[in-house]
């Protein structure tokens, strides 16, 4: 009877045992070990992505430093104010009557604006279309020479009338 | 009749040894699973801590990484459109010489509307076969359609307007820079 008293507690206290240590790692052991599990891996994962951003900025960076290069004369040059009076001046070298007139002003999508005039020269020679044309390209502004371009013989001269951008930043 | 012991009674337990050893060995494992969690607790909030430090980070560094993108982006349109206006500029004036090159002695302009993607031509030319003969051929192999009109002004000369365009698909800009 002794003997079987015993064996019945050996049971019970084994199964308390068991009971007490399945709630324990159901409740607080798998729940603990999940989240650690998952934020180790979002660090690591974070990581990653910290690793690939710090690259991508450095390679971005340098892609900047070649474009600045690159284009350092282009860039620079829409920085210089456009003077109505210094595009003149050069112009007169060209034709006998200038005049220039502001339309509008436009932003591109390249973060320029784009102001644009009206031009009515008078020439004597349709070359000296050609060769003011060669000046605006090597003037220190982007100057676009547009379309419509209109020629009228005007008794010994040629009236010219175009469209003209000028690029600024 | 009352039995009696010589021994000296012995206070009794209220848990025996057995059962002693086996309650203080469940409760040690449950502390020390208990222990367990809290350390993997605390580590996992270790990790927290650092993820919302990296979040932050990274979200400073996305930023600065869009930020540079842009102007990635920006920095070469600008650069390239600088260079696209010089070479228009260029386009344009070799279409305006190739223009005035096909004009032949015996014609004189007294107008000219340049478009980009038309050409209106008025003057005077000493007949009719001349315009026909010398200008209508090189206009037709540039422009898709030409159409002309003749007339007589008041000093008898015969003027012509012809007016020339070009498909919708391609512009003198287009010819000249495929020359």
């Amino acid at each position: 009877m002794r003997a079987d008293n015993k064996t019945l507690k050996f049971l019970i206290f084994i199964l308390v045992f068991l009971a007490v240590v399945m709630a324990f790692v159901f409740l607080f052991v798998i729940p603990s070990i999940k989240e650690f599990k998952h934020k180790k891996a979002e660090y690591y994962q974070q990581l990653k992505a910290q690793k690939e951003l710090s690259a991508k900025e450095k390679e971005l960076q340098q892609e900047l430093q070649k474009l600045q290069k690159k284009y350092a004369k282009s860039l620079e040059s829409y920085k210089v104010p456009f003077e109505e009076k210094k595009f003149l001046h050069v112009a007169k070298r060209y034709f006998q009557n200038v005049k220039l007139t502001q339309k509008s002003v436009k932003k591109t999508e390249s973060g320029l604006q784009i102001y644009e005039f009206t031009a009515d020269f008078s020439a004597q020679t349709p070359v000296k279309f050609y060769q003011f044309i060669e000046a605006v390209n090597h003037m220190k502004n982007v100057v676009k020479i547009n379309f419509p371009i209109k020629l009228e013989a005007r008794n010994s001269n040629i009236s010219l009338t175009f469209n003209m951008s000028v690029y600024k930043l | 009749m009352r039995s009696r012991s010589f021994i000296q009674p012995r206070k009794k337990r209220l848990l025996d040894r057995m059962s002693s050893l086996w309650l203080g060995f469940i409760v040690l494992v449950a502390v020390g699973l208990i222990v367990f969690g809290i350390l993997i607790h605390y580590k996992s909030s270790f990790y927290i801590k650092m993820l919302d430090n990296l979040h932050r980070q990274n979200s400073s560094e996305m930023k600065k990484v869009k930020h540079l993108q842009k102007e990635v982006t920006l920095m070469r349109m600008q650069g390239q459109l600088a260079q696209e206006v010089t070479k228009a500029n260029e386009v344009l004036k070799e279409s305006i010489q190739n223009m005035f090159d096909l004009i032949p002695d015996q014609i004189t302009l007294t107008k000219v509307v340049m478009e980009k993607k038309s050409l209106y031509l008025k003057g005077y030319t000493d007949s009719k076969n001349s315009y026909t003969l010398l200008l209508e051929p090189p206009l037709k192999s540039i422009f898709t359609q030409t159409k002309v009109k003749f007339s007589k002004d008041t000093k008898g000369r015969t003027v012509f307007e012809s007016y020339s365009t070009i498909a919708d698909q391609v512009s003198l800009e287009d010819i000249n820079e495929s020359r």
